[in-house]
């Protein structure tokens, strides 16, 4: 199977800095999976997402999507199959009204417009604000108008949904509204997600978490894998995910319990077998 | 500020408001070229009568009109008093120094101020009933033929619903620093003129530095969405010309020629 | 200071754009020196309480009571001066407000507008920097050459050198990560005890509401729905359901271990405290030394 992604030895510095916000990164990403990259603010996390569709040019290192190598003659078919959702609601929000942001990414492309308009409507149902189509994005809640973006980019039919910390100015109902269509699209199969995010609840629901640091991959695996080392999540400020916060706790007050990661439904259950009273 | 950006619209769906925005810019141009061509009082009354009927039409009350004449009524003032004062007649009925108040000044004025009236009325109907949007799409089309001498006429349009689609947020964004600094000390309303303009740079340094955030964020979601330049491009939002918008261009055209003709009779 | 409200009433204009909730029959009390959290959703009316805090908006009805003053719908912007001093105001993403050439002279605007000399705001200035954790050598950079988490801690030092008697802080972690966020909360709890400040935190973060405040306020569409200690708020889960709270992150833990069948005899709302009633139902490890 041919990687979705893979980034070899990607380097890039920024023009006021001293410090290089990306040495030597390489990737590689299967398609369908859902990629959690985590790191703190100013980790490079965001560097890296913005490479991905070209929006960066790396100094040195390259980029492949689905096995095509982005340059300047190749980047707008690459864009056409990457879409990314951005930090902030409102500064992407371009069309005057729900259904002409839907639209912008299409007729971008030359969609025509006897096919936007179906495209439009299956994209705002996806993501349930079909009643909202001829809103003004004044009039929406932050959560809304990420769900607008998300619909704005599956409209586009991308192969890779990036979200760059979509979720992080979000009241925790839009939070949990885009998270869970995230994983319904999951559930869709035909996508690959990569999520950019510090929230390590959200990282939790990842196939695979790539933790960043200095610019610098520092280590990738599984969420059980990443959160049983909860030291090093905090020595790259990150938090720990409660339930290994609890297990980190129990084992330290003479509590058996299991020597691994385990997830709040695990942990319950884990812990009912020590149970004292049974 | 408000009340000249927003509170112009006025949401509904009369006649008028389901008008093509392309007829009412059409017609609103249309009309100001007809008032100069009105010298006498019967093309006034015929005018005026086009203004009740479309004020009428449009379901919306005087009131939301006479708002709209309130920011210009100093400039409508001086300019009739210039037209009373300062007109040479031969019926003079009052003078003092270089002051006159004639005959032919009064019917001056009173022609400037029926101009104005109507002028203001009718663009005033037009950004009542129509959306900015709308009136963004009408001008994008009527403007459309200047692509034969190149100008870009797709991102000047993009330029203009991307600005109107912002307005909402940068008075949110005005409103926020307004009040963080408010909360600092700063005393927006009142003091001398120095003061008062010396207060504005706290808020707009600012309102420049997050636009500037806002410009550089809409630029990377649009390129990431594909956005190269107009060439290419399909459109989601069309506008559809009705019958209903040719009866009252037919209409119009009828009402003034007919008015043209009473003119050159008299 | 302490603050109380009276039967207040807020409403916004009816032809203003912005029209979202006011506030309907609020009856509050804000202890001098204690930590307060208002939490509630998006639209609850939170941020229109806090405008009241410092007098920017004026009750439609009722008293705001802010230390002596006393606003009420008749009170005048002038009298409102001496009030803004003693009250801050860190609103959300507060770094949007900063202008000035320097970092020092930003922070040094506030207590220049309350009448301190260019000395006296610079000194003022230069400690509420030390406070927040900015270094000295930034002192002289724009403002905007700072990083996202410095620009943050300077805003609040901006509103910390008016040196006042009560902090009211709006979302003040929103968008920054969790290390940034658990300095920032660090901060304000040192501050609240090194100057015996009266805080009122507005968010979304309940466990920073269950580690730090002292009274609870919750607000639903305008009106206040119940006060009380973080204990009895978050004691209710079913209530707290009912009313589209979040829980705090042990929340959820706690329920799916009552379900298992472990019994909690006041629910846990931090780790220590999971831990401590936990401990006990566990069979332990008998170590032998």
């Amino acid at each position: 199977m041919v990687p979705i992604i893979q980034v070899k030895d990607l380097t890039y510095t920024y023009q006021n800095s001293k410090v290089p916000a990306l040495q030597n990164v390489s990737l590689t990403i299967e398609p369908g999976q859902w990629i959690a990259i985590v790191g703190h603010n100013g980790s490079g996390k965001s560097t890296l997402a913005q490479m991905l569709n070209g929006l960066i040019a790396p100094q040195s290192g390259e980029v492949y999507i689905d096995g095509e190598l982005l340059t300047e003659e190749s980047v707008w078919a690459i864009r056409r199959k990457i879409g990314i959702v951005f930090q902030s609601p409102d500064n992407q929000f371009v069309g005057a009204t729900v259904a002409d942001d839907v639209a912008f990414g299409m007729e971008n492309n030359g969609v025509p417009r006897a096919e936007m308009i179906p495209r439009v409507q299956a994209a705002l149902a996806q993501v349930g604000m079909t009643a909202y189509a001829d809103h003004e994005p004044a009039r929406l809640s932050g959560g809304q108008k990420q769900r607008v973006a998300l619909a704005g980019v599956l409209a586009q039919r991308p192969q890779v949904i990036i979200l760059d910390e979509a979720t992080s100015m979000l009241d925790p109902q839009g939070r949990h509204d885009v998270v869970s269509l995230m994983t319904s699209l999951r559930k869709t199969g035909q996508f690959t997600i990569i999520s950019i995010t510090h929230d390590i609840d959200e990282a939790a629901l990842a196939d695979q978490v790539i933790l960043m640091d200095n610019g610098k991959v520092i280590t990738s695996g599984t969420p059980a894998e990443i959160f049983a080392q909860g030291e090093m999540l905090q020595q790259h400020g990150l938090t720990v995910p409660l339930s290994e916060k609890v297990r980190q706790g129990l084992l330290q007050a003479g509590v058996k319990v299991a020597d691994h990661y385990l997830d709040e439904e695990q942990l319950v259950k884990n812990l009912w077998t020590l149970h004292s009273n049974k | 500020m408000n009340k000249l950006i927003f509170g112009r619209y006025y949401p509904g769906n009369s006649f008028v408001h389901r008008l093509d925005p392309r007829l009412k810019l059409i017609l609103n141009i249309l009309f100001i070229v007809l008032i100069f061509f009105a010298q006498h009082w019967p093309s006034y009354v015929i005018l005026g009568a086009v203004v009740v009927v479309s004020v009428w039409a449009s379901g919306i009350y005087l009131s939301f009109f006479l708002r709209g004449l309130r920011p210009m009524l100093w400039l409508i003032l001086f300019t009739v008093g210039l037209q009373l004062f300062f007109t040479s007649g031969q019926h003079v009925y009052w003078q003092w120094g270089w002051l006159s108040l004639s005959r032919e000044g009064l019917i001056n004025a009173g022609y400037i101020a029926a101009r104005f009236l109507l002028i203001i009325f009718m663009s005033t109907l037009l950004t009542l009933t129509t959306q900015p949007l709308e009136i963004a799409d009408g001008l994008e089309y009527l403007i459309s033929p200047l692509r034969v001498i190149k100008f870009p006429v797709n991102e000047v349009a993009l330029m203009l619903s991307i600005a109107l689609r912002f307005v909402p947020k940068l008075m949110d964004e005005t409103t926020k620093i307004m009040n963080a600094q408010r909360a600092r000390g700063v005393d927006f309303n009142n003091g001398s003129l120095l003061k008062r303009a010396k207060a504005l740079l706290p808020l707009l340094i600012p309102l420049m530095m997050s636009s500037i955030d806002i410009a550089s964020d809409l630029t990377t979601a649009m390129i990431s969405r594909g956005y190269r330049d107009g060439e290419g491009r399909t459109r989601y939002r069309i506008l559809k010309w009705q019958m209903r918008d040719s009866w009252v261009l037919g209409a119009f055209v009828v009402i003034s020629t007919g008015m043209l003709v009473l003119e050159r009779m008299m | 200071m302490d603050i109380t409200f009276k039967q207040v009433d807020y409403t916004y204009q009816a032809d203003s754009p912005m029209a979202t909730l006011g506030l309907r029959d609020i009856n509050l009390h804000f202890k001098s020196g204690t930590y307060n959290a208002i939490i509630g959703q998006t639209g609850s009316g939170k941020s229109t309480l806090l405008q009241h805090l410092n007098a920017l908006l004026i009750p439609t009805k009722g008293e705001v009571v802010i230390g002596q003053q006393v606003v009420t719908p008749q009170t005048k912007n002038k009298e409102l001066y001496d009030l803004r001093r003693k009250v801050g105001l860190v609103f959300q993403f507060p770094e949007s407000q900063l202008f000035e050439e320097t970092v020092l002279k930003d922070v040094a605007f506030a207590p220049k507008n309350f009448g301190k000399s260019v000395a006296e705001a610079d000194e003022i200035a230069r400690r509420a920097l030390r406070l927040v954790g900015i270094a000295p050598e930034l002192e002289d950079k724009m403002p905007f050459d700072l990083s996202g988490g410095q620009m943050r801690r300077v805003a609040i030092a901006g509103v910390l050198a008016m040196e006042p008697e009560v902090l009211v802080l709006d979302e003040p972690t929103a968008g920054l990560d969790p290390v940034g966020r658990e300095e920032m909360m660090t901060l304000f709890a040192k501050i609240q005890s090194e100057r015996n400040l009266t805080v009122i935190l507005v968010t979304h973060q309940m466990d920073d509401v269950v580690r730090y405040a002292e009274q609870v306020v919750v607000m639903e569409q305008g009106r206040v729905l119940k006060t009380g200690q973080p204990q009895e708020i978050f004691a209710d889960i079913p209530w707290l359901h009912q009313h589209n709270l979040e829980l705090p992150s042990t929340g959820r833990l706690v329920q799916q271990l009552q379900q298992q069948g472990f019994q909690f005899s006041q629910v846990p709302l931090t780790v220590p405290e999971l831990l401590a009633q936990l401990t006990p139902q566990l069979k332990q490890v008998v170590t032998y030394e």
